[in-house]
């Protein structure tokens, strides 16, 4: 082995990084292990000591003589050992690296200086550096380009035309930073959508021969990445050479507020407490306050305020109950300030789907009854509702013969349903209910405004203690309902019947029964129902699904089963408290006793208008479109069996929800064979959009209604202020430097002082003769004296 | 030869009853628009095989006439007289066995038809007059082969005791065991429940209107408890778990706290 004991150049200085360099290492040759040359030498040690012991009565002259004799034949031993020689080298110098990284994202094309754009400068600068280094011939250096990504040159990867920054300087028309105007070689050159300054850090690391001298990054510092300091730390630590940061802008005369980013959910439940975090990045506005909007769908929805500190950024939060199901828009706003260098930056726009957790039924039945049983039941057994009942068990004139301790009897709380809790309910059901035996008729209005107002549903269940019966005619209710009623009480007919299904009733989503259907009328194979509400007419808005075989209303079919769509809710009304024959008899009957369930998981999907249950579809390929791409949509239209429906005309309104979006536009497209068409909707001013269809699909009307929302730019678009803090911390733990604009540094590269070898050759330096004289004399002499003093 | 003890006050309670019902009925305009024979809440009386299957063949229709003077409940005639293989057996949703002896054991189809009807929504009331006698056993036996299942004690907070009067226990014209037992579709909703106090005989009335049986050990104040659970079975009949839900409990826990 070669046990370097010590290294030293035995002809320093500097030369050209070409030019052959000599250099001699004295070494020890020895194959021998480090433990046996201890072990040795701690023998010897040994050995000198022991004589020393023997010989301690001796005369001082002797006991010297001896001893140094002895030491200088141990010290010879150790040689013979060890086997010391002379490496000659034949080296160069190596160069080591370095790399100046140039920022050539979007915000680089902000301006630095009143005539030069950052990147201009970055150039600039960069050329600076790599000019001095070139003088130097320790170093090398090397010109990367950074952005989203890490690259060797100018070209961006997909960009076609060809790109060269050395035009910059020469000839190209500087940018003026007096105006919004950029060249179009800048334009070409900072385009990148990020910055990835943690890319340029691995890319130093890893690229080109040699040892790394220093990384000099020129940029604004606006990384988009979202790391933390730690990690930023341990980058710079890997990189084991000098991080140095060239800032192209001053981040304390940059003002802006922007909005960073939004923390919510793509999803979100309706009617519950929403909460979206909105982190708010500030340059020069520390000590005022943000005033913080909200909007959903272009109307404002909530408001929140927060005051901006020294901190780079501030969290602000918004809570509010999302009220209707279906994917919405929403936008968050901070006012722009005179003074802000960037406009674009204050607004974010997001979409969230508004789903239900379970479909929430409110439940108020007049009396216990079958029917009552039959549909709390089967309301209980869905799995996708959320079931409050109250039940009128006692009238006024019942003798309960007991005191109200004895019952298990709540207070009906009807101020509470119908004012405060209302709106947290999807459906009310109704169900042969007498309000007035409530004083409850303040309250209809409520009901009314849930579902022309809030888009809520309504099911009126019939019976001796509804409709006419209970004097729903004239009241707010009935201005919901698909009917007009009588206005007194004695409208009913006990008479059993079967119902028939209507034309309506055929392609309804409520009366669709699947595997349950036989025939063109099923409802003429199940148990007869008994006894109905009658109803003066049928409103034209009113559509009946099922009708009474014989008796009339106004020249029309006594309907049954009839449902209204009604401001922004739906009604469904059932003339009959008779329905649950549909299931336990109609089992007697040999029937699998489904039907009534059917009817009503399908009326209460149908009232909260289930998407599922559209046979007309919008689907965006994406929420969030970058302006340079056209919104693509997929339309589809089904049969009433879901199957794919071909070649049917769909007509479009595309309406901006944004004023500044420009005019709603309207036009008709066909679906294909599959029944489906893609929409490539180009040309659109930034901003969020709602994109409604209709067609008519097997003589029903199909609805359908799409949002998403058209983006200015990317993130770095958004956020052009210079920043410093990922500098420091590179600076810091690198040992580097963070240098600004008005500064002209002088960066201290480390050189490694590294060489290579082209020839190299060994000369043991102990193998000659006169170390073996020196050893035989020394030994002798020893000898001699040690016998001539009587010694052994 | 030791008879039935004469009826306590029998008299006096009829004609106030009678007079209550008249009144209820003058001021109850709602029960002059019938809507239908079917929605009316009335009970199936099955025929067991045993032949004490109806042997308190007034004890229904008191049940129903009390149940319709009490609560909102829209009741109907009395009892239908069922047998596993009539037509009508789906009309019914709540089915009614009592007696005291035992009977032979269903046949198969007729075991299949009562779980069709209670898988489809239907409930079985089981009234035992005995705490053991050949009809539990049977009764068991029964509800063994139709439900898969055993009969299985509900607790005493059970919505069977508080589904319109709140109550301990079972109550009928005796108290030797006043357990409510349950089986099928979990114990919280049960679609059979059996008691083993004879509550149909605590509401067994003459054709004079007097009570035929006397409650043991605790008598008129019994036999009101005994009409308070039979009551209570109508309204679960109805309203199956409906007081259980969530916003009943706080007061129900109140009023049983006083």
């Amino acid at each position: 082995m070669n046990f370097h004991l010590f290294l030293m150049d035995i002809i320093p200085g500097v030369t050209e990084p070409s030019a052959m360099e000599q250099v001699r290492q004295a070494v020890f040759l020895t194959a021998l292990p480090a433990p046996v040359l201890v072990i040795a030498g701690l023998v010897l040690v040994v050995a000198l000591l022991r004589s020393y012991q023997v010989m301690k009565g001796s005369p001082p002259r002797r006991l010297l003589g001896l001893m140094s004799l002895r030491g200088i034949l141990g010290i010879l031993l150790m040689i013979l050992l060890l086997e010391p020689g002379l490496i000659e080298q034949d080296t160069t110098r190596e160069a080591d690296r370095v790399v100046v990284a140039v920022d050539s994202s979007s915000s680089m094309k902000e301006g630095a200086s009143s005539t030069m754009r950052r990147y201009e400068w970055a150039r600039e600068v960069g050329e600076n550096v790599l000019g001095r280094v070139s003088k130097d011939s320790r170093f090398v250096g090397e010109r990367i380009y950074f952005d989203e990504d890490t690259r060797a040159g100018p070209q961006r990867a997909g960009q076609r035309k060809p790109v060269d920054d050395g035009k910059l300087g020469r000839g190209e028309k500087p940018s003026s930073n007096q105006s919004d105007e950029v060249s179009p070689l800048v334009d070409q050159l900072a385009g990148g959508s990020e910055t990835n300054i943690a890319s340029a850090i691995s890319y130093a690391k890893r690229a080109g021969d040699g040892h790394l001298a220093g990384l000099v990054v020129i940029t604004d510092g606006n990384d988009t990445g979202s790391r933390e300091a730690a990690e930023w730390k341990a980058r710079a630590t890997e990189l084991n050479a000098p991080i140095f940061t060239v800032l192209t802008a001053d981040p304390v005369e940059f003002k802006d507020i922007s909005i960073e980013s939004t923390s919510v959910d793509d999803f979100a439940f309706v009617r519950n407490p929403t909460k979206i975090q909105v982190t708010l990045r500030h340059h020069g506005f520390s000590g005022s306050e943000a005033k913080l909007t909200l909007l959903e769908d272009g109307k404002t929805v909530a408001v929140t305020s927060v005051g901006l500190t020294d901190e780079l950024s501030t969290v602000a939060e918004f809570t509010f109950e999302p009220k209707e199901v279906g994917k919405h828009i929403y936008t968050v706003r901070v006012p722009v300030h005179p003074d802000e260098r960037i406009e674009d930056n204050n607004r974010v726009d997001f979409a969230i789907n508004i789903i239900r957790d379970r479909i929430r039924v409110l439940q108020v039945a007049g009396k216990p009854s079958w029917d009552e049983r039959f549909v709390r039941r089967l309301l209980k057994q869905n799995p996708s509702v959320d079931l409050i009942s109250f039940f009128i068990l006692r009238s006024r004139s019942d003798n309960i013969n007991a005191g109200p301790g004895e019952l298990s009897l709540i207070p009906f709380p009807t101020r509470e349903l119908f004012t405060e809790e209302l709106h947290t309910f999807d459906i009310v059901i109704l169900q042969d209910f007498n309000y007035r035996a409530y004083q409850m008729g303040t309250y209809l209005k409520n009901i009314r405004d849930f579902v022309t107002e809030h888009g809520g549903g309504l099911i009126l269940i019939g019976g001796e203690l509804s409709f006419s019966e209970a004097a729903y005619a004239n009241t707010p209710v009935a201005d919901v309902l698909p009917v007009r009623l009588f206005s007194g009480p004695g409208h009913i007919d006990e008479a059993p019947f079967r119902p028939a299904l209507t034309a309506a009733g055929r392609t309804h989503p409520i009366t669709q029964l699947g595997t349950l259907a036989r025939g063109d009328n099923p409802f003429a194979s199940l148990p007869k129902l008994q006894g109905v509400n009658l109803v003066e007419s049928i409103l034209p808005e009113g559509q009946v699904l099922l009708s009474h075989p014989s008796l009339r209303a106004s020249g029309s079919a006594q309907p049954v089963l009839a449902v209204r769509e009604v401001g922004k809710g739906r009604t469904m009304s059932v003339f009959t408290d008779s329905t649950w024959r549909w299931s336990l008899p109609h089992v007697g009957e040999g029937g699998r006793g489904d039907v009534h369930r059917k009817i009503f998981a399908n009326g209460l999907r149908w009232l909260i208008r289930d998407p599922e249950l559209s046979r007309l579809q919008l689907t965006a390929a994406e929420n969030v479109v970058v302006s340079a791409k056209p919104a693509n949509i997929l339309v589809q239209t089904f049969d009433p069996k879901y199957r794919a429906l071909p070649n049917k005309t769909v007509k479009f309104t595309l309406v901006p929800l944004d004023a500044a979006a420009g005019k709603a536009r309207q036009w008709e497209d066909v679906t294909g064979s599959d029944g489906r068409t893609r929409l490539y909707l180009d040309d659109l001013l930034p901003g969020a959009y709602r994109l409604r269809a209709v067609a008519t699909l097997n003589g029903v009307t199909a609805r359908a209604t799409e949002a998403f929302v058209i983006s200015k730019g990317s993130l770095e678009s958004k956020h052009l202020e210079p920043s410093r803090e990922i500098a420091d911390i590179l600076a810091t733990a690198s040992g580097g430097q963070v240098v600004s604009l008005s500064e002209d540094p002088e960066f201290e590269f480390v050189h490694h002082d590294r060489r290579r070898v082209h020839h190299q050759t060994t000369r043991p330096l102990w193998d000659t003769w006169w170390v073996a004289l020196l050893l035989g004399l020394v030994a002798g002499l020893e000898w001699w004296w040690r016998r001539r003093s009587g010694l052994a | 030869m030791q008879g039935f003890p004469p009826p306590q006050g029998t008299r006096r309670r009829f004609t106030q009853a009678g007079l209550a019902a008249l009144v209820a009925a003058l001021l109850d305009s709602r029960r002059a628009h019938a809507f239908g024979t079917t929605s009316k809440v009335t009970f199936g009386l099955l025929r067991t095989g045993a032949a004490d299957f109806n042997s308190r063949p007034e004890a229904l229709r008191r049940a129903l006439w009390e149940t319709g003077h009490r609560t909102s409940i829209d009741v109907g005639q009395g009892p239908k007289i069922l047998s596993l293989q009539s037509r009508d057996l789906f009309q019914y949703p709540l089915l009614v066995m009592a007696g005291r002896e035992s009977f032979s054991p269903w046949s198969e189809k007729e075991r299949q038809t009562l779980r069709r009807h209670l898988q489809a929504g239907g409930l079985l009331y089981i009234d035992a007059q005995e705490a053991r006698c050949g009809f539990v056993d049977s009764a068991a036996r029964e509800v063994r082969s139709i439900m898969n299942a055993e009969l299985m004690p509900l607790d005493a907070d059970h919505v069977m005791f508080k589904s319109f009067y709140l109550l301990d226990h079972a109550y009928g014209r005796v108290l030797d065991d006043t357990t409510l037992y349950g089986a099928g579709d979990g114990l919280e909703v049960p679609n059979i429940i059996m008691s083993r106090c004879d509550v149909l005989g605590a509401l067994e009335r003459n054709k004079l209107g007097a009570w035929v049986h006397e409650c043991v050990p605790g008598g008129s104040t019994q036999r009101e408890r005994a009409i308070r659970f039979m009551v209570n079975i109508l309204m679960y009949a109805t309203c199956t778990d409906y007081k259980a839900d969530q916003v009943h409990i706080p007061f129900i826990m109140k009023k049983r706290r006083r």
